[in-house]
C-alpha cells in the first residue's frame, strides 16, 4: 500500500509489510512463478514446496495465487497455525464457492493423519489439484525447495527499504541474518527492533 | 500521464484531536472515467508492530457510476468526518496505533490503485521518551 509517509512513523519491517503476499519471492536466478505452474501442471497440479522456517514458502504459495488464476487454476487458500490438527470446518464448500480449482495449504505438516487423507480424498473427488507447504517431505511431488542466503536477505530488505540510509546497514543485515540462522522472518523481526532503535536514538 | 491518487488535508500540520473535523478532499489523475470502476474512500486507524494487524474504519463512502454516468475522479471530491474520542495515535516500540485516510480505486480489468496518508489523533507523548 503506497504512503506519504511525511507524517508517517511506520516501521517497514512491521507485519503488514513483511506478511506473506506483501513481499515478493525472489526466485534463483533463471527460475520464476510461471516455471513453477508448468511444473505443477506437469506433476498433475500435486505439489509440495518444502523448506526449513523462515525460508518464504508462505511468500512463495502466497505470490503463485494470481498467476494460478490466469492460468484457469483459480484456488483457495487454508493457512494453519501452530497445532491446528484440522483445516476449517466447511472447507469444501467455501472452495466450491470461491470456484476453486486448486486447494493450497500453508503449513500442511499441521494437520493429522486423518486431516491429511479426508484433504486429499475431497481434492480427489472434485479434480482439484492440491499444493501444499511443509517443513520436510509429506509424500507428494515436490515442486520446490525453498532455501535462503545473505543474498536474498538482502534483496528482501532492499525492497523494503529503498532509501536505507545509515538506519540499516548492509552489515546489521549480514549480522542479523547469521544470528537467525537463515530464517528471513526471524531476521526480520531482529531489523524490526533495529528500526525503532535507530529511529528513536536518530 | 501515470495514473495516480491525490488526498490532501485542509490541515497541513496534519494533527487532530477527538470531536474535530477531519477535511479535506481527493482527486484522481490520469485516469479517464470509463476506465474508473468505483472508489473508496476510508479514514481508519490499524496497528503496526510484530504481531498480527488490527484495524477499524471510521468513515467509509464509495463512488461509483450513477444512471449509467461515469464517475469522474479528476474532479476534486470534498470529505469530512467528525474525529472519535479513541483510539487515539500511539508510537509504541512493540505495537503503534496509526490513523489515515485512504483511497481506493478500482479500475477496468481488476486493477486497483490506492494510496493512504497518515496523520495524528490525539497528544499521546512517545511513550519512549516519557521513559527516559
Amino acid at each position: 500500500m503506497p504512503r506519504d509517509e511525511r507524517f508517517s512513523s511506520s516501521n517497514p519491517f512491521s507485519t503488514r509489510f513483511v506478511r506473506p503476499g506483501a513481499i515478493p519471492y525472489h526466485f534463483p536466478a533463471g527460475q520464476c512463478a510461471a516455471d513453477l505452474i508448468s511444473k505443477l501442471a506437469a506433476l498433475g497440479w500435486r505439489g509440495q514446496i518444502i523448506g526449513p522456517h523462515g525460508s518464504g514458502k508462505s511468500t512463495l504459495i502466497a505470490k503463485l495465487v494470481e498467476p494460478l488464476a490466469l492460468r484457469g487454476r483459480p484456488s483457495w487458500m487454508i493457512c494453519l497455525r501452530d497445532g491446528q490438527r484440522r483445516p476449517p470446518f466447511d472447507w469444501i464448500g467455501q472452495a466450491e464457492h470461491a470456484g476453486a480449482r486448486l486447494i493450497l495449504v500453508d503449513g500442511y505438516e499441521q494437520l493429522g493423519c486423518w486431516s491429511r487423507f479426508w484433504l486429499k480424498a475431497g481434492c480427489r473427488q472434485r479434480g482439484w489439484g492440491l499444493l501444499v507447504t511443509a517443513h520436510r517431505d509429506v509424500g507428494l511431488p515436490t515442486l520446490f525447495e525453498t532455501t535462503t542466503s545473505v543474498q536474498t536477505a538482502e534483496a528482501v530488505v532492499e525492497h523494503l527499504l529503498p532509501r536505507r540510509g545509515t538506519m540499516i546497514s548492509r552489515q546489521m543485515v549480514t549480522e542479523s541474518f547469521a544470528a537467525a540462522h537463515g530464517n528471513l522472518r526471524e531476521m526480520l523481526f531482529a531489523l524490526y527492533d533495529h528500526y525503532e532503535n535507530s529511529s528513536e536514538s536518530g | 500521464m501515470n495514473p495516480r491518487i491525490k488526498i490532501s488535508l485542509d490541515e497541513p500540520a496534519r494533527s487532530y484531536q477527538p470531536g474535530d473535523v477531519l477535511a479535506g478532499q481527493f482527486s484522481l489523475e490520469g485516469i479517464a472515467p470509463e476506465e474508473l470502476r468505483s472508489v473508496e474512500l476510508s479514514v481508519l486507524w490499524h496497528t503496526e508492530g510484530k504481531g498480527e494487524e488490527d484495524m477499524s474504519v471510521h468513515f467509509f463512502e464509495r463512488l461509483d457510476s450513477q444512471n449509467g454516468e461515469p464517475f469522474d475522479g479528476r474532479q476534486p471530491r470534498r470529505f469530512s468526518t467528525v474525529l472519535p474520542n479513541s483510539p487515539l495515535t500511539y508510537g509504541g516500540f512493540i505495537v503503534k496505533i496509526c490513523w489515515c485516510v485512504r483511497v481506493r480505486a478500482f479500475l477496468a480489468r481488476g486493477k486497483e490503485l490506492s494510496l493512504e496518508v497518515p496523520f495524528r489523533l490525539g497528544t499521546v507523548p512517545n511513550p519512549r521518551r516519557v521513559a527516559t
